[in-house]
């Protein structure tokens, strides 16, 4: 399984928190998010490349990890102007021989439990559940949609145009693809901190019928886990982050 | 009849092998600015690493491919930086390095109005590499390239190069002032940082080159 970690974003929305640091490189404790993210990656077997994608705003996250003993095995990515999480991950899933899990790089998760969460992955055998459920593309519109309602992992592919032409799609029973190299988590945090993105293109009310079609992957994710995208969230997860010292503990 | 058959023959048996791409100002020599390819050059040094280069590696070719702007800034004259050009690529294959060195004299501010060209071979265009590509069948799939900047990442990545190594340092992100050509924009730039050239030696004694 290849691991992608998106860290390209501008981060406008924290610009007045943080300044120009891009958001991975928030410090809590000793250790930045991303490096909270690498630590618990690097060591696992399953894991054959980290894809690291870094824009023109934010390299100081390449400065920040070349000199560490893992920069050698961090294959970066870079875009000049930030793609979006969606484009990036279409163009890493073209290269990408294996399964790839997206991850969003602004994310404060609970000590192993990615590893955990990768582990029930690989051992369900989910991703080739997956491959075994889809159909071939035939339609020639390809769009990627990104699922921003949870703040964790966030990302699938479609080659329609929207979830409920799929929908429709499957109602007429035509051919359709949606590319299972991509894992999705369809959990909530704290449904009043939420924060739609703009890109948004799942309603509530569509996620069960695609979690029910198998279409979105669902593993179930023990633990804490905050995504920092405005700074209330970052006040949250800073709180949070002292009040239970024990679970994030590397 | 007979003819067509050999020559597609021939193609087919073409043999492709990979080279290792170089930068050189800031990767295998200090980088001074403009002109540091007429500072003081430990070439002794530069052609061991590459030669250990080559053997981890097991590439027996390799390319230096730079963009030497000290003609258009006025700072010697085209004669004097192939005098200075032959002068490194024979003495580095004496050391039985298999090296071949080419550049782009252009700037699109040059001081000399002759050079002050948008010309197509400047870095990050992958001009340079691609022509070497085909000149002299290089399979690029196996094949390395290393660089100080990202304009050398770029470069690399745009002309196909699968395993690209920036070396860590300040000017990793000083971006160079040719536009970069549209059909490119949404290529992947695809690299890793290492601290030096003796270092990814080692890195590839110990893991090989598919790894990365």
């Amino acid at each position: 399984m290849n691991v992608l970690i998106l860290c390209a974003g501008r981060g406008t929305r924290l610009q007045t928190v943080i300044g120009d640091l891009p958001k991975p490189m928030i410090q809590f404790g000793k250790h930045t998010l991303l490096q909270r993210i690498l630590y618990e990656l690097i060591p696992l077997d399953v894991i054959s490349k980290i894809y690291v994608n870094v824009s023109k705003g934010t390299t100081a996250i390449i400065k920040d990890l070349a000199l560490s003993d893992y920069a050698p095995k961090i294959q970066f990515l870079y875009e000049d102007n930030p793609w979006g999480p969606s484009l990036t991950t279409f163009e890493v899933l073209k290269v990408s021989t294996q399964g790839l899990l997206a991850i969003h790089g602004d994310l404060l998760l609970e000590s192993g439990t990615l590893g955990n969460f990768v582990a029930d992955l690989t051992q369900n055998h989910a991703e080739n559940a997956l491959m075994s459920v889809h159909k071939r593309a035939v339609s020639n519109t390809s769009q990627i949609i990104e699922i921003d309602n949870s703040g964790l992992v966030k990302i699938i592919v479609w080659r329609k145009n929207s979830p409920l032409e799929f929908i429709d799609a499957e109602k007429k029973n035509e051919d359709v693809y949606v590319d299972s190299g991509i894992y999705f988590f369809p959990y909530y945090i704290n449904k009043s901190l939420r924060t739609p993105a703009s890109n948004t293109g799942i309603s509530d009310d569509l996620l069960p019928q695609l979690t029910e079609k198998n279409l979105l992957t669902a593993v179930p994710w023990k633990g804490l886990r905050f995504a920092i995208d405005t700074g209330e969230k970052l006040e949250f997860a800073r709180r949070a982050f002292e009040d239970y010292p024990e679970k994030f503990r590397i | 009849m007979g003819k067509n058959t050999e020559s597609s023959l021939s193609v087919s048996l073409k043999s492709y092998e990979p080279a290792i791409f170089v930068d050189v100002d800031g990767t295998l020599w200090p980088d001074k600015g403009p002109g540091s390819i007429f500072h003081d050059i430990d070439l002794h040094a530069v052609s061991s690493q590459l030669k250990g280069l080559c053997n981890a590696a097991s590439i027996h070719r390799v390319f230096a491919v730079s963009n030497q702007t000290c003609v258009a800034r006025g700072l010697c004259t085209l004669e004097q930086l192939r005098e200075r050009v032959f002068e490194i690529e024979s003495n580095i294959q004496k050391s039985g390095v298999a090296f071949d060195f080419r550049y782009c004299i252009h700037h699109p501010e040059a001081t000399n109005i002759k050079y002050r060209i948008q010309c197509n071979c400047r870095k990050p265009s992958p001009q340079m590499v691609t022509e070497i590509t085909q000149k002299f069948s290089i399979d690029l799939n196996r094949s390395i390239f290393i660089g100080d900047r990202i304009t050398d990442a770029q470069s690399a990545s745009y002309a196909g190069v699968k395993h690209i190594f920036l070396i860590n340092n300040e000017k990793m992100f000083e971006l160079n002032i040719n536009p970069i050509n549209e059909k490119y924009t949404y290529k992947l730039v695809n690299f890793r940082v290492i601290p030096s050239i003796p270092l990814l030696t080692r890195y590839i004694q110990y893991y090989g080159v598919g790894l990365f």
